[in-house]
């Protein structure tokens, strides 16, 4: 099959969405394992105006490099402005615009490798927690990019957002230096947050818990917190023994506050642990 | 007072006959049990076997049984999942009675079975030449036991064979003409997305199955199969997947699997 250049496949794709007809009685969209492009993202949500429920999973950026395929990057501040979208005046279908409508938003991100070659390579890396980082890959010589740009900054325009399922790179970008805090950002009408962990295996990752502790911290003790009731944590099981997290005082700290603060370790998506049974495990290790 | 009242309530109660129920009330308690004993109510009584029958055809396939449950299936239940022979099998006795096919609620076609159907006993059926097609469509009738290639012709013009690429799709294609009610659609690999693009093509060409068929379809899921693991990154763009989906009418929930390159890790549980 011939490859196409990612602008030619992503015109082809927005020409034929605006040649469909809108569909206002889809109210939940999922979109999983796809390389869609941002402004893709967008007119798939404008035909269907009445989505509340939007799941975009494994959000899919291939590393290969080659011109064959799609964009190596994905911008974050791109996609929350199309899932966010215009007010535009529909006469036909009257409906508030997407950022007030939505109230459960679920978006992940996976970088790939589609040469078969390095298939097995990038596998083992990424096993070994190695290779593979935000932005470089191959040798130095000849370094190919990718990663996230952006962020997607302050959410305080979906004012009716109750669920919001997000990894914090993507939240607040991949640099911890001069990240927005929590409060600036979630809106008031957030009643559960889950911070994800796609890309926490990646080794130049720094939104680690120690991290992403203190910007939790500040957010549970600010007047900002809104309507919050449960943070669920998913932590990768390697970065979770390796380095003990201990996260009793920030869950001490959430109940003071009527916050739940669950956890749940997740190897790469493929295996669910308890958590408890995994600190168990690390405690007795210790002994 | 309460008391007598309660055993007097009591003592009705226990007099009183399942079949006194009310309808819906009897549907409810159904609704609960497995299969095999839906199967074992259907045979006790003319009023309860109204009701359950609908019941046990809501939902044909079992594509998500865990091996526990496989194993204890009786085999008088019919189809498991996608395999040719029980898929057949159960085509075949809708369209004996297409009344049948009205209680189908919801379709998950989303077993990994496309390999079974890419074997050699599933030959091809793509070609756009009127003799190739002719002589395909009567090996794909002498295959069989039942006369399909007849049942297919009522439902489906002739002319309209070209369209259809593998023995699978035909099956869907003419199962999915019996279910007027429709109201959850699963499907998952290329194969039954083209047929569900057939769907789509019906709608402008009077194909057989009208947009009709599927106007109820408040659910429609299609997923990632094996094949388009296997092909890598070559499906990026679906543009014809959106042309069918934008055009289900009534569609609440809509999940969609675009592609699953190679290398990617494992969907979420």
């Amino acid at each position: 099959m011939p490859f196409q250049t990612y602008g030619d496949e992503e015109k082809k794709t927005i020409d034929c969405l605006k040649g469909m007809s809108t569909l206002p009685s889809v109210k939940s969209l999922e979109i999983e394992q796809s390389n869609i492009s941002e402004l893709a993202v967008g007119h798939i949500l404008d035909k269907t105006p009445c989505v509340t429920s939007l799941v975009i999973w494994d959000i899919a950026r291939d590393t290969f490099p080659a011109e064959r395929v799609i964009s190596k990057w994905l911008d974050c501040t791109a996609l929350a402005k199309n899932i966010a979208g215009k007010q535009v005046p529909d006469t036909h279908f009257p409906h508030p615009p997407r950022s007030k409508a939505l109230e459960h938003l679920s978006i992940s991100i996976t970088f790939y490798d589609s040469d078969p070659n390095n298939y097995e390579i990038s596998r083992s890396s990424l096993k070994l927690g190695g290779a593979y980082e935000c932005g470089r890959f191959g040798n130095i010589d000849a370094p190919v990019e990718f990663g996230i740009k952006g962020s997607f900054g302050s959410m305080k325009n979906f004012t009716s957002l109750k669920i919001l399922e997000i990894s914090p790179p993507v939240l607040l970008g991949w640099h911890v230096a001069g990240a927005l805090p929590l409060a600036e950002i979630l809106p008031n009408s957030l009643s559960k947050l889950t911070l994800l962990n796609e890309m926490s295996h990646w080794v130049s990752f720094q939104w680690h818990f120690e991290t992403l502790n203190t910007q939790l911290r500040a957010f549970v003790e600010s007047k900002d917190r809104g309507r919050l009731r449960v943070i669920e944590y998913h932590i990768f099981e390697d970065v979770f023994t390796r380095w003990k997290v201990d996260i009793s005082e920030l869950r001490k700290l959430c109940k003071t506050v009527d916050i739940r603060f669950e956890t749940v370790s997740r190897e790469r998506g493929d295996e669910e642990y308890d958590w408890d049974d995994v600190y168990d495990e690390v405690r007795f290790d210790n002994r | 007072m309460i008391v007598a009242w309660c055993a007097l309530l009591h003592t009705s109660f226990l007099k009183m006959n399942l079949a006194d129920l009310p309808t819906e009330m009897v549907r409810c308690i159904l609704s609960c049990i497995w299969p095999e004993d839906l199967f074992c109510v259907l045979t006790t009584c003319r009023s309860l076997h109204d009701i359950a029958l609908p019941l046990l055809h809501a939902c044909p396939f079992y594509g998500n049984l865990t091996m526990r449950e496989k194993k204890h299936r009786p085999s008088y239940l019919g189809p498991l999942g996608n395999r040719p022979l029980e898929y057949q099998s159960f085509v075949g006795a809708i369209s004996r009675r297409p009344e049948l096919g009205s209680h189908i609620r919801t379709l998950d076609l989303s077993d990994h079975r496309s390999m079974e159907w890419n074997s050699e006993n599933s030959k091809s059926l793509s070609t756009r030449d009127a003799k190739t097609l002719a002589r395909r469509a009567c090996e794909f009738s002498q295959m069989h036991d039942t006369d399909w290639f007849s049942i297919l012709t009522r439902r489906i013009p002739f002319t309209n064979f070209m369209y259809i690429h593998q023995y699978r799709q035909a099956f869907i294609l003419l199962l999915l003409s019996y279910c007027h009610g429709l109201e959850s659609l699963l499907v998952n690999d290329l194969q039954c997305f083209q047929c569900t693009r057939l769907g789509n093509y019906q709608v402008s060409s009077a194909f057989g199955l009208t947009l009709a068929t599927l106007s109820n379809l408040r659910l429609f899921k299609i997923g990632c199969g094996s094949r388009s693991a296997e092909s890598g990154c070559g499906w990026n763009y679906p543009s014809a997947l959106f042309e069918c989906v934008f055009t289900l009418p009534n569609v609440e929930k809509l999940s969609m699997c675009l592609f699953k390159p190679m290398g990617m890790r494992k969907r979420r549980p």
